[in-house]
């Protein structure tokens, strides 16, 4: 059989830091998406880590719902916002960041994205964001807000 | 044909490759499905993928649970933690007749489920199962973390998924993978 699991772009930072990661051209080839990083902040802009689609940053189009432990409290937190920001990062921790975006291309239904993360010297992470539009996703912005 | 993209950052080479393949898939039609089975699943990969995008046929929260190879014993036990906006949550069932991996089922806004089932075709150990799954409505959200297992030897060959209650809508998608490890 063939591989089914297929790399569409790659991105590694070096020299000074930037404000936003964006894939582009997003092929509607693929059943899902996987976005696979490892991410540190550099204090320079907000602080959570943040996904978009499409360009679209209206807001209430995203909602999301959190999930944090942290060695001592569990706690829940989300709300409708203009982007998906799910985690708060780390200046001195890269944070693995595994987003799963099922569905992407159809044209039908919302999107929905799944993230699970962690923060080795802080807490670990799940999240779950909705993207309300019907059109496929053909662009994924990564970056970090307030 | 590749159907599973990844954007990677910060990551060299490719993820998986060679070794994740496409086992079935299935999108549900029109007039909605009460449950969705993979069958004859081949024992020759190392772990299992289930991959879900699914729709509920009513706007209230339903479960989700698999069965394995047709067995509705008391042999499956689950355990979850959860968050919505404001508050966390646990569950556990024990000895019970389906393997939870899910309370996020609704209509409008899709599910996401990712399920891993480990060693599926060892033969001398017991199944376990991780998942991570969630839906977020805009006015609500819930994910969960699951883990269970199914107290059988028996190489899985049939998964049976199905909501607790109501159906799966039309454009609910199923994508079994398998997976290799050197």
């Amino acid at each position: 059989m063939p591989s089914t699991y297929t790399p569409i772009a790659t991105t590694t930072l070096s020299g000074s830091p930037v404000t936003n990661v964006t894939f582009s051209s997003i092929p509607q080839t693929y059943t899902d998406l996987v976005l696979v990083s490892n991410i540190i902040y550099s204090a320079n802009g907000g602080d959570y880590i943040s996904l978009r689609f499409n360009n679209n940053s209206t807001n209430g189009t995203y909602a999301i719902t959190r999930l944090t432990a942290n060695g001592s409290t569990v706690s829940a937190d989300g709300g409708t916002d203009n982007k998906m920001p799910f985690y708060s990062s780390s200046t001195t921790q890269y944070v693995p960041f595994v987003a799963h975006i099922n569905n992407y291309s159809n044209t039908t239904t919302f999107k929905t994205a799944l993230v699970r993360l962690s923060n080795a010297g802080a807490s670990v992470a799940l999240g779950v964001g909705s993207f309300a539009s019907t059109a496929a996703i053909t662009q994924l912005d990564v970056f970090f807000a307030g | 044909m590749p159907i599973l993209g990844v954007i990677a950052s910060s990551i060299s080479g490719n993820l998986y490759s060679a070794s994740y393949d496409s086992i079935a898939t299935t999108t549900v039609g029109a007039g909605g499905a009460s449950f969705v089975e993979f069958t004859s699943i081949p024992s020759t990969y190392t772990h299992l993928q289930i991959r879900i995008s699914s729709l509920g046929s009513a706007d209230a929260q339903q479960g989700l649970n698999t069965t394995y190879n047709g067995d509705t014993g008391t042999n499956y036990s689950s355990h979850g933690v959860s968050a919505t906006r404001s508050s966390t949550g646990f569950f556990a069932t024990a000895n019970d007749n389906i393997q939870y991996f899910g309370f996020s089922l609704f209509s409008g806004y899709p599910s996401t489920s990712v399920i891993d089932i480990l060693d599926y075709a060892n033969t001398n150990k017991f199944k376990t199962m991780k998942c991570l799954t969630g839906c977020d409505r805009s006015s609500a959200g819930i994910v969960y973390f699951f883990s269970g297992v199914w107290r059988n030897t028996n190489a899985i060959t049939s998964i049976k998924i199905t909501p607790n209650s109501g159906n799966f809508n039309q454009h609910s998608s199923f994508a079994l993978y398998g997976i290799k490890v050197a």
